[in-house]
């Protein structure tokens, strides 16, 4: 998507990177006082969303760039770390959270890279293995072309072992990143989906077949990967789409090479389902057969949930028995008939998480 | 003057009485036209009885002719009463159309509750003047109506509706988010809602479940909307033995099934493992909601210890009843097909 406004904070203007990304979009930016000068407009127009996508604001995380995972309490969390490098997305997937969880959604991108620097000195100084992404409130890899930051973070985590970074995307801007010293402590990890929910949901995204290609790459290149299956849509054929899927990425990277799948089918906060309804008319997956879940977000019923699961981790595990494989947000009913334990069997699923990280990266502290 | 009252806009020497015959009057002019139809016959019995109490408010509109600006069914009464004159008030040509447009929204709406078409076209009428809808209630107020800006973004859309729809809104039989939900309709798929809403009369609640499951039935499976509810209602409609609240739950019933089939093929499997338990009246199994949490509810009613001893000989081999640990385990592999 093309930025049309740029926004740059006043205080921010004599950044390295603001220049740098100034030069690179090379179009006229608006300087700012208020947040309201970059959020009005937004508000004000027709689409707010599609408003958003398009209005990028360079400007200071001025909370903190290392937070925990906002897990609840109900469901599995695998304790998560967020590194908040900026929120929101170019691309434009009709599931996507982030459409009604800013107020005004926009694109921000965090320069004061010093204060980042600090907060992540402070995490490897715990010697705590960590995971560590930057893929939860905006994709880890789309300003890459314009600031293509990641290969600073990949060299600073390659330089300790109590942590590792994860690097969540739907694009393949990965080129860059392939020739650098990681040590292992960098995890690229893609978010997969079948070509029809790609088809109808996923607009901007790279194909199917191009993200299998670009973590293959990777994997020559020495990387761990990683891959999530969420959202799950649940639609009739589901689960042999979601198996071919499967046998693809099966066959694009072994499994050694995967440090973590992750599985979790469509939830959404009810205010979500407007949104997708005006902004993506011919999808149908707010269609499901969904109900209000324990924290609040529409789920699809559990025993569908269970019995799609079931299906895909048996076709998972006739191809790779060994493979780490979790639930993002499900409780242990789900988690035991599905799999056949619960997290708590095996230490917790941090601990599952973090062990299988330690086994792939390297991790020693 | 301390108790005097504010100057009426337009000032008062521009409004003035005036005694006009019936056929300088225009009657074919709605420029400034609020009100819906409604049957005349009380009002000229009324008129006939005790006269023509409150003058029609007019406008001068060339030499000769005057518009009305409110009062279009007294003067129709009258005319069909025969008279030849009535007493008007007169609004001269230098009161605007803005000001006339306001004296005909203060003249209706001080008389009676407008109803949803009437107040659509007076916003209608304001929004000559006004753009944003914020401006357009707060001047709609001033002339004594009273709608929000929320109302007046859905009084505005009324006017793209279905004129099929008009009649029944203005009656109240429609309400109004409903009519604007079959306004996004074809017109096929909405006057068949309109035909069945007419016809069973659903509370509102219900009108909006029917659409709403209907809506996404459709937008799920790709099927036109009319075809979704021609399908579920068709028999329904046609069967002499099911009175209308029947009718009602009969067609909200297939519609859940269209909409959730799995859901409610489990639900029903549910209630039949619950009764091949055998619990007496007294013992009540429930499951958590929506079946998501882990933790069924199990309550027991009794007055003594026989009975109490009663209900603990019942539930004890349960524990052994295959039904009961089927339900327990929201067991699931016979009983959806998705695939």
């Amino acid at each position: 998507m093309k930025i049309t406004c740029l926004y740059v904070d006043r205080d921010v203007l004599d950044f390295p990177a603001v220049s740098a990304i100034c030069a690179r979009l090379d179009m006229p930016f608006q300087i700012v006082s208020d947040p309201k000068e970059v959020y009005d407009p937004v508000t004000r127009s027709e689409s707010p969303v599609d408003a958003g996508k398009t209005s990028l604001w360079l400007t200071r995380n001025k909370g903190k760039f290392v937070r925990p995972c906002p897990g609840t309490d109900y469901y599995t969390c695998c304790n998560y770390t967020i590194l908040h490098i900026g929120t929101f997305c170019t691309m434009d997937c009709s599931y996507c959270i982030l459409q009604s969880y800013f107020h005004p959604p926009v694109l921000q991108y965090f320069v004061n890279f010093e204060e980042m620097d600090k907060a992540l000195d402070e995490v490897f100084a715990s010697h705590q293995v960590k995971r560590i992404g930057t893929g939860e409130f905006t994709d880890s890899l789309i300003w890459e072309t314009i600031y293509p930051y990641a290969a600073t973070l990949i060299s600073k985590f390659a330089k300790q072992s109590s942590a590792i970074l994860e690097l969540k995307t739907k694009t393949v801007n990965i080129d860059h990143l392939l020739g650098l010293t990681h040590h292992r402590k960098t995890i690229l990890s893609w978010s997969l989906n079948t070509e029809k929910v790609i088809k109808e949901n996923e607009r901007k995204t790279s194909s199917l077949n191009a993200r299998l290609a670009a973590a293959a790459r990777c994997v020559a290149a020495g990387y761990p990967v990683a891959f999530h299956f969420d959202p799950m849509v649940i639609y009739p054929g589901c689960e042999n789409d979601y198996r071919d899927v499967i046998s693809r990425m099966f066959a694009a990277v072994s499994p050694e090479h995967i440090v973590w799948i992750s599985m979790g089918t469509f939830r959404f906060m009810p205010a979500l389902k407007p949104v997708i309804e005006k902004r993506f008319d011919a999808s149908a997956i707010v269609y499901g057969e969904f109900i209000k879940g324990m924290d609040g977000k529409m789920r699809y019923f559990k025993p569908l949930r269970i019995r799609f699961y079931r299906a895909i981790i048996a076709h998972i595990r006739s191809i790779a028995p060994d493979v780490t494989v979790y639930f993002c947000m499900e409780d242990g009913e789900v988690w035991q008939q599905s799999f056949g334990f619960v997290p708590e069997e095996k230490g917790g699923l941090p601990a599952m998480l973090d062990n299988s990280a330690v086994r792939h990266c390297g991790l020693t502290d | 003057m301390k108790n005097a009252l504010p100057a009426a806009h337009p000032s008062p020497a521009s409004v003035f009485f005036k005694t006009i015959a019936l056929s300088r009057v225009d009657v074919t002019d709605t420029t400034y036209q609020i009100s819906t139809p409604t049957p005349a016959e009380g009002l000229m019995a009324s008129i006939r009885e005790v006269g023509l109490l409150s003058p029609p408010l007019l406008r001068v509109a060339g030499s000769d002719k005057f518009i009305i600006i409110s009062g279009f069914k007294r003067i129709s009464a009258c005319r069909d009463l025969g008279l030849d004159a009535i007493d008007a008030r007169i609004a001269g040509e230098g009161v605007s159309d803005l000001d006339c447009c306001r004296m005909a929204i203060a003249d209706n709406a001080g008389n009676r509750a407008l109803n949803a078409v009437e107040q659509s076209a007076a916003v209608l009428k304001l929004s000559a003047f006004f753009g944003d809808d914020r401006t357009l209630s707060l001047e709609a107020r001033k002339a004594g109506l009273d709608v929000n800006p929320e109302l007046v973004k859905k009084l505005k859309k009324l006017t793209t509706l279905h004129a099929e729809m008009m009649a029944p809104i203005a009656s109240g039989a429609l309400p109004l988010t409903i009519a604007l939900e079959l306004g996004s309709l074809d017109r096929n798929p909405a006057l068949a809602f309109l035909n069945l809403f007419e016809t069973l009369k659903p509370t509102l609640n219900h009108q909006k479940e029917m659409l709403t499951l209907s809506r996404e039935i459709s937008a799920a499976g790709r099927i036109p909307i009319i075809q979704v509810i021609g399908g579920v209602t068709a028999d329904i409609m046609m069967d002499e033995s099911l009175d209308r609240p029947q009718k009602i739950q009969k067609i909200r019933n297939n519609l859940q099934r269209l909409r959730y089939p799995e859901m409610m093929r489990f639900e029903k499997q549910f209630q039949e493992r619950l009764m091949r338990l055998n619990l007496p009246e007294g013992i009540r199994l429930l499951p958590p909601a929506n079946f998501e949490g882990t933790r069924f509810t199990l309550s027991l009613t009794f007055q003594d210890i026989s009975q109490f001893k009663a209900c603990t000989d019942i539930l004890n081999p349960l524990v052994h009843h295959p039904d009961f640990k089927k339900i327990l385990d929201k067991d699931v592999e016979d009983n959806l097909f998705i695939r």
